[in-house]
């Protein structure tokens, strides 16, 4: 393992010594891409099945936890499966095809009783994790137990499960038998599982894809401490201990199966992902070719955002997908309760203006509807507020507020993050255009750490400062309506603090379409029911689109089968592999 | 070193019409015009003038030492038969030290701190000898501790210049520079930071190595009084220029040029009494107000003669001693060490209280718990009949305006940043006075009182010489009319006709305002002109109290004895009588 | 003398005591009087999902709703007798001196600091190697040649490096020296004893980043000193005894000069020690400094309490060693407390 290091670093200075050679413009050098602009977002980018090599991955701020059942960040559900074999998966391909599901650890797609309460699903015979043992049906019921029912032990992961599942309280680090008790997973063999839920859900299965599913053995289990060293079901193991804010470095898993899975190709013979590396260092390496990845999936920092954006030579090089996030403002209605007054802010923002805040053509589209585009049951083309060049109509705003009875405005609060520039300038837009019709927009800061925690997100705070209006940003869990807008509009979602559904909408019709697509099979039935919800948002004018904000990121000619899986909103990091002479 | 054998060949020191020129950029500064003398081989010269005279300019030309400066140097100068002004640097390294060796005014400062006397001494040896063996150097180091008199050298050649008290380490710079045996010992006022025993002490080591190792020596001081007794010949400078030359019997007897009279008057003289220095202040001071046109009727100082003894003291100071934690030793413990240990008297309003003594004596300690700065230890003080020994900072609020203090170094006591019309005026404005105006005017009728032009008002203190600067001390002291005005050595940072000038004033403010003065110094003629009474201090405690003439004419104490004959005086055969006494006494000690 | 070194440490381990309650302050107490419950605190650290009833498994966890005397004296008494911790079903003994565990990333927090401090180590102490030698050599240099071309060009230099912060001078070497032109390797820290070679690679550039900054400090006040003990009697009767000009300076002159700068130094290398947080960042070294300041963005409390008691620990250590050199280099100055 020392000796590698040792490798890893004299490979980087011969890297460096070639890259002086030539000269070194701010590009790295070399011919020009023979990729277009843009083409990872819905091609996949030099296929490959060359394998070797080291893939390198770096990335600012660390893993909120390397434990794959106590993780909620986009990019880490999308790394930890090199370690972390699921239930199932979303399919590796470019475009609409992503979203679709397909089994990974099972054996085919799970299947529902009639009103989607009882799943059942069996798992592949013979695959096993790094130290050659066999990986268990039980494995995965214990490691659903322990993301999910483990009295705050672990606490960061997605609660779906708890939410879900047909299950009285009970703690996994309580009693002798971890599982006594918890019957809302049965195995009746080693390679069934059969989940019993509360009440209906036909996207259940999406649920399954995320890694919570991913088996851990009783014995192997260490609460906390289980992230510093990961059993591994996936191609990859840890080398060496997991360094939080230092590194993670992967080798490969010689009891991993290829044939088993059908989701990674595993082409690196080594994965190395390097923790605290400052953003524009990451962006400068990138461009020299001296790190493939940035493994955060976010695009490159402002600075070399226009660099790269203004450079002819490298545009071969960038990707410009969706982030796959909604930019909105929340109007919260217990403040502003009138809809009226707040279908006449919808009237009157400046959209154009808001869109401008946001970096214009690259840094993403005008939002007018609350589904992101690759979500099915989107129409982006649906705006119930249209106005001339989306510079508003302030003409149907002030009837809107003399039909609330304020004809003369009023004056309210708008909370923003202090360290989100975007939203900052924003924020000025809305004030600006809003004066026009005589609301008075007074803007607060709030830090990012604590905003739903204690400030937008308290509804004691917001009631006690008169807090009309939030600024926020939103990705989906799983590319769906459900997974992406009901924490946001579903009325059970709201809470007393840490809120996220920050408008407080409860409108017994939209919580009724969401209950209603739960029990839905069909996909695109559900998506019909989506986009009637998503109108329904919009006519209550709890949510104000403001842009569909995309990234931009560079894709170096090194890197193989680069492709933007919009379930992860990055690339799809299982394909990836490197090409280098 | 051959002599190059040209001229006096028995002049080991010869200087030909040396000019020394600083340019500024205000024009060209000559420090020095045309000077010029001769040293014979065992002969001493003084050189004596007041500051801005050129004889420190003087004695570093001799040294080489204006080297790498802007210094413009012509004329000759020849020690040892070597031309200092054209030889190379390596030649005068050569010479620095071997042939001349120099002491310096300020011992505290002259020695390396942070390296052991014995590393100072070998390496001034070494470099003039540098294949000589470190035991020899070493042991001529001693031996010549040993000779400037330190005691026990072998032991103290290990400690640093801080373990010594000042008169030891300017044996130990006289040492330094017997180290190669020079030809030439050129002291640049030695004595002048020293304690008079000490200055007695220094000048006689002095005379004695120039008889027993025959050395020439130049003596350079502002002091008549301190080169009368150990030269043969002296140079009176002033401005660069020497006014006066000759055998110095002769120029301390009849001095022919003006200068040198006023300078020989207003040296202080210890024979003076107070009653005949202030006669003849008043006398001159209504001589010079009848040059300007103003009648002084002689009535008008009879009110401020002191009431003596009579009615209510302004000051009542009752065995007074103050401590002060020391920690010492490995193990640090604190022990108390009493700086005062029982000190009281009564002072009377118009009256001037004197009190002399060495460093150490616990003079300025006394003043300072009079200005309640320190809060005694023991003891009690009364003023106006208000016991203020451990009054609270705040109710002594009304005793700071009562009671003023004037430094010893006025540049330090005055913020350069501030005006000097601001800094005298701020007391004022602390006491409550709010009219600007009011402030500037009440100021610069001071300004004037204390001899400077109220012009001055909006000058920094950088722009005022030494002199000027002590006024301004004494007129921020009597803005607030203080009752009480405490004198810490406030002459002894100046040149002696400054002195004199400062002194007159204090006297002339005394007639005026009816002041009470304590005034504290290290000076037995000064003390004596200014004090109606006299407290001799030594080690924190009175020796000896009186009336000033009873206490000068006919001391009781045997250090206020040892202290006359220390004394340094004027008339040179004087000098040598009172130094064979010092010897005779000592010799006497030693069998 | 052992005595003097046990008082001071003494008083040394009082101001630790003092900073960890002052930190304790600002990120226990003050958020509560900001009206920030104790479950408002542990949602920090529940992730996206913050159900109630993880949040109060997580305040129980943390003891956060316990009254702050009691944390205090829990948190010290766990430093001075170590503390068992409940992982999962496994009980992991926690040794003293015990700093507990990140409420974020849950690793035993001295561990991971003692994993840093090399990467600090060697950075701050290179770095003062560089910055002492090069400030003391300009000053020296400009002091002697006062006035000369090297003297405004060394002072104006020095002026720029005083004021140009290391996120621009440390921005400007990666993006030129390593980037461009390629004279460094991109690499992260490898430890001395694995890679000496490489280790200098790696270092040399944030050591001369940071050094620029303090060497600029460290020539400046060289000069002022040089210039200032060059104007002393003693240096006068140096040249009086027919030193050369070589041994004034550098015998004479130097070591009271250097003897103030020995106080700055000593402080500098407290404070770099404690994590040279700019530097760190820049350079993506993971050292103590880039660990705090990452503790302190996701409040993670026992780490911030970590490092800051380290930071204190070095600063006072520092000034120890200060402390007692300073009698032997000027024998003027008596150990006395």
């Amino acid at each position: 393992m020392r000796k590698r290091t040792f490798g890893f670093v004299a490979l980087g200075a011969a890297a460096t010594l070639l890259l002086s050679a030539c000269g070194g413009s701010a590009t790295g050098g070399g011919a020009e891409s023979e990729n277009e602009f843009d083409q990872g977002s819905t091609q996949i980018v030099n296929p490959s099945d060359k394998t070797g090599g080291t893939l390198r991955y770096a990335i600012e701020a660390d893993f909120d936890s390397a434990d794959p059942g106590n993780t909620y960040y986009g990019w880490s559900w999308n790394f930890q499966r090199y370690y972390a074999r699921t239930l199932l998966s979303f399919t590796p391909e470019p475009g609409e095809a992503a979203t679709e599901l397909m089994p990974d650890l099972a054996k085919e797609m799970p299947e529902p009783n009639d009103d989607f309460t009882e799943w059942t699903v069996e798992i592949q015979e013979g695959l096993k994790y790094e130290d050659g043992s066999e990986i268990v049906a039980e494995d995965i019921k214990y490691a659903i137990a322990r993301s999910n029912f483990n009295g705050g032990t672990l606490t960061l992961g997605p609660q779906y499960f708890a939410e879900h599942l047909d299950q009285d309280d009970h703690n996994v680090y309580e009693g002798s038998d971890p599982l006594a008790g918890f019957d809302s997973i049965e195995t009746p063999d080693d390679h069934t599982l059969v989940f019993h839920l509360k009440k209906s859900f036909s996207e259940f299965p999406n649920v399954l894809t995320q890694l919570q599913t991913a088996p851990v053995p009783v014995e192997a289990d260490q609460g906390e401490l289980y992230q510093e060293n990961v059993l591994s079901s996936g191609p990859y193991k840890f080398d060496g201990k997991y360094q939080p804010g230092v590194q993670l470095h992967l080798e490969r898993n010689e009891h991993w199966d290829p044939d088993s899975d059908p989701v990674r190709p595993a082409l690196p013979d080594r994965v190395e992902l390097e923790i605290g590396v400052a953003q524009d260092e990451i962006d400068q390496r990138l461009v020299n070719g001296e790190v493939d990845v940035d493994a955060r999936g976010t695009g490159v920092g402002p600075a070399m955002r226009s660099t790269l954006l203004d450079d002819e030579a490298v545009q071969g090089n960038l990707d410009n997908p969706y982030t796959g996030a909604l930019r909105y403002m929340n109007i919260h209605t217990p403040i502003i309760e009138d809809v009226a007054c707040r279908q006449a802010i919808m009237y009157a923002v400046d959209r154009d203006s808001m869109w401008r805040a946001w970096g214009g053509e690259p840094g993403g589209d005008i939002a007018t509807n609350l589904l992101p585009p690759a979500i099915p049951g989107s129409n982006p083309e649906s705006n119930l507020y249209p106005s001339e060049d989306g510079k508003g109509d302030v003409e149907a705003a002030q009837a809107k507020l003399d039909s609330c009875g304020e004809e003369d405005g009023f004056s309210t609060t708008l909370a923003v993050r202090a360290e989100n520039d975007n939203e900052v300038q924003t924020a000025e837009s809305v004030k600006e255009a809003l004066a026009r019709v005589n609301i008075d927009v007074n803007i607060e800061s709030y830090p990012t750490a604590d905003f739903f925690g204690q400030y937008a997100g308290s509804q004691d705070f917001v009631r006690e400062n008169d807090i009309g209006l939030s600024l926020s940003g939103w990705g989906p869990d799983w590319p769906s309506g459900y997974g992406f807008a009901s924490k946001i509009t579903h009325g059970n979602a709201i809470m007393e603090t840490g809120n996220f559904n920050t408008s407080e909408l409860d409108d017994p019709e939209v919580n009724g379409l969401w209950d209603e697509a739960l029990l839905t099979e069909d996909p695109e039935e559900r998506a019909a029911i989506y986009e009637q919800i998503d109108t329904l948002v919009m006519e209550n004018a709890a949510i104000l689109p403001v842009v569909f904000d995309k990234s931009l990121i560079y894709r170096s000619d090194e890197l193989t089968n680069a492709f933007y899986q919009p379930a992860f909103m990055m690339y799809d990091l299982m394909p990836l592999g490197v090409d280098r002479d | 070193m051959a002599s190059t054998g040209s001229a006096a060949s028995d002049a080991v020191v010869r200087v030909d019409d040396l000019r020394v020129t600083f340019p500024t950029m205000d024009g060209d500064v000559h420090a020095v015009k045309g000077l010029s003398f001769e040293v014979p081989a065992g002969g001493a010269l003084g050189i004596v003038g007041e500051s801005g005279s050129g004889k420190s300019v003087t004695s570093m030309a001799l040294m080489g030492l204006h080297r790498g400066s802007r210094a413009e140097i012509t004329g000759a100068i020849e020690v040892a038969g070597q031309n200092v002004v054209t030889a190379s640097d390596k030649k005068l390294r050569q010479m620095r030290g071997n042939d001349i060796a120099m002491v310096f005014q300020d011992p505290m400062q002259s020695l390396h701190p942070q390296y052991t006397i014995g590393n100072q001494l070998i390496e001034a040896y070494q470099v003039h000898h540098p294949k000589a063996a470190k035991s020899k150097a070493r042991k001529r180091a001693v031996d010549a501790l040993g000779r400037v008199g330190i005691p026990e050298p072998e032991k103290r050649i290990n400690a640093y210049p801080h373990e010594f008290s000042g008169g030891m380490r300017q044996r130990v710079v006289i040492a330094m520079g017997l180290m190669c045996d020079p030809k030439v010992l050129l002291a640049d006022e030695p004595t002048t930071a020293l304690d008079v025993t000490v200055q007695a002490q220094v000048l006689d080591l002095l005379d004695e190595l120039r008889r027993d190792l025959n050395m020439a020596l130049i003596l350079v001081s502002h002091d008549l009084a301190v080169v009368a007794g150990s030269v043969d010949e002296v140079v009176v400078m002033r401005h660069g220029r020497v006014v006066e030359r000759g055998d110095v019997r002769d120029v301390l007897s009849k001095p022919e040029h003006p200068y040198t009279r006023a300078l020989l008057d207003a040296v202080p003289r210890v024979e003076v009494s107070r009653a005949q220095r202030r006669a003849q202040d008043r006398a001159d001071r209504v001589a010079r107000d009848k040059c300007e046109g103003v009648v002084t009727k002689p009535g008008d100082f009879k009110a401020f003669t002191p009431a003596t003894g009579e009615g209510e003291p302004l000051l009542s100071v009752r065995d007074i001693a103050q401590s002060f934690k020391v920690r010492g030793g490995m193990w640090g413990r604190a022990t108390d060490f009493w700086a005062v240990k029982g000190v009281g008297f009564d002072l009377y309003k118009g009256e001037t209280l004197g009190i002399v003594g060495e460093s150490g004596s616990g003079k300025s300690t006394v003043s300072r718990m009079i200005m309640r700065l320190l809060e005694p230890s023991k003891g009690s003080i009364h003023f106006e009949g208000k016991d203020i020994t451990h009054m609270r900072e705040r109710e002594l609020r009304p005793l700071r305006r009562d009671v003023q203090m004037v430094f010893q170094n006025p540049y330090s006591s005055l913020n350069p940043r501030l005006t000097i019309g601001e800094s005298i005026g701020t007391a004022l404005k602390v006491q409550g006075e709010r009219d600007g105006k009011k402030i500037r005017t009440q100021v610069q009728d001071l300004l004037e009182r204390v001899g400077l032009e109220p012009n001055h008002y909006n000058r920094f203190p950088h722009a005022f010489s030494g002199g000027q600067r002590q006024r301004i001390a004494i007129a921020r002291a009597l803005i607030l009319k203080p009752k009480l005005i405490i004198c810490d050595e406030p002459v002894s940072a100046l040149d002696v006709s400054t002195q004199d000038q400062v002194l007159r004033l204090l006297s002339e403010l005394q007639d005026d305002f009816g002041l009470t003065y304590i005034f504290v110094a290290h000076d037995l003629a000064v003390v004596r002109q200014v004090s109606d009474r006299v407290a001799v201090m030594r080690k924190g405690e009175v020796v000896e109290m009186g009336d000033s003439d009873s206490v000068y004419e006919n001391p009781q104490s045997d250090y206020t004895k040892q202290l006359l004959t220390a004394a340094p005086v004027l008339d040179p055969d004087e000098a040598r009588r009172l130094r064979a006494e010092r010897f005779a006494e000592r010799d006497g000690a030693a069998a | 003398m052992l005595n003097y070194i046990l008082r001071r440490l003494g008083a040394g381990l009082l101001l630790l005591v003092v900073v960890t309650a002052v930190t304790f302050w600002i990120f226990y107490v003050l958020p509560r009087w900001a009206g920030v419950t104790p479950q408002g605190m542990a949602a920090m650290y529940v992730g996206k999902a913050p159900t109630p009833e993880a949040i109060q498994a997580t305040v129980d966890r943390l003891g956060l709703d316990q009254p702050i005397a009691v944390q205090f004296v829990e948190f010290l008494r766990n430093l001075i007798f170590g503390q068992e911790f409940t992982f999962g079903r496994q009980t992991v003994e926690c040794a003293a001196p015990c700093l507990g565990y990140s409420f974020s990333t849950n690793s035993p927090v001295l561990p991971q600091i003692l994993d840093r401090l090399p990467v600090t180590l060697s950075l701050g102490l290179g770095a003062a190697v560089i910055w002492v030698v090069g400030g003391v050599s300009v000053g020296v240099l400009s002091a002697v040649k006062k006035g000369s071309i090297f003297d405004r060009l060394a002072m104006g230099t020095a002026l720029i490096g005083v004021s140009l912060p290391i996120y621009f001078t440390g921005l400007l070497a990666l993006s030129f020296l390593v980037h461009q032109w390629g004279l460094f390797p991109v690499s992260r820290y490898v430890p001395f004893g694995e890679d000496p070679v490489s280790w200098f690679q790696v270092m040399i550039l944030p050591w001369v980043t940071l050094a620029f900054l303090h060497a600029a400090q460290y020539a400046r006040q060289t000069r002022a000193g040089m210039l200032e003990t060059l104007g002393e009697d003693y240096i006068r009767t140096a040249r009086a005894k027919g030193l050369s000009e070589r041994k004034v300076i550098f015998k004479h002159a130097l070591r009271p000069t250097l003897t103030p700068i020995l106080t700055i130094l000593g402080l500098d290398i407290g404070m770099v020690l404690g994590g040279a947080i700019l530097t760190e960042k820049v350079f993506s070294l993971n050292g103590v400094g880039a660990y705090a300041i990452d503790s302190i963005v996701s409040k993670d409390l026992p780490v911030i309490l970590g490092v800051t008691l380290l930071g204190a620990v070095f600063i006072v250590v520092c000034n120890l060693i200060v402390d007692l050199l300073y009698p032997v280099i000027d024998p003027r100055v008596r150990i006395t407390a």
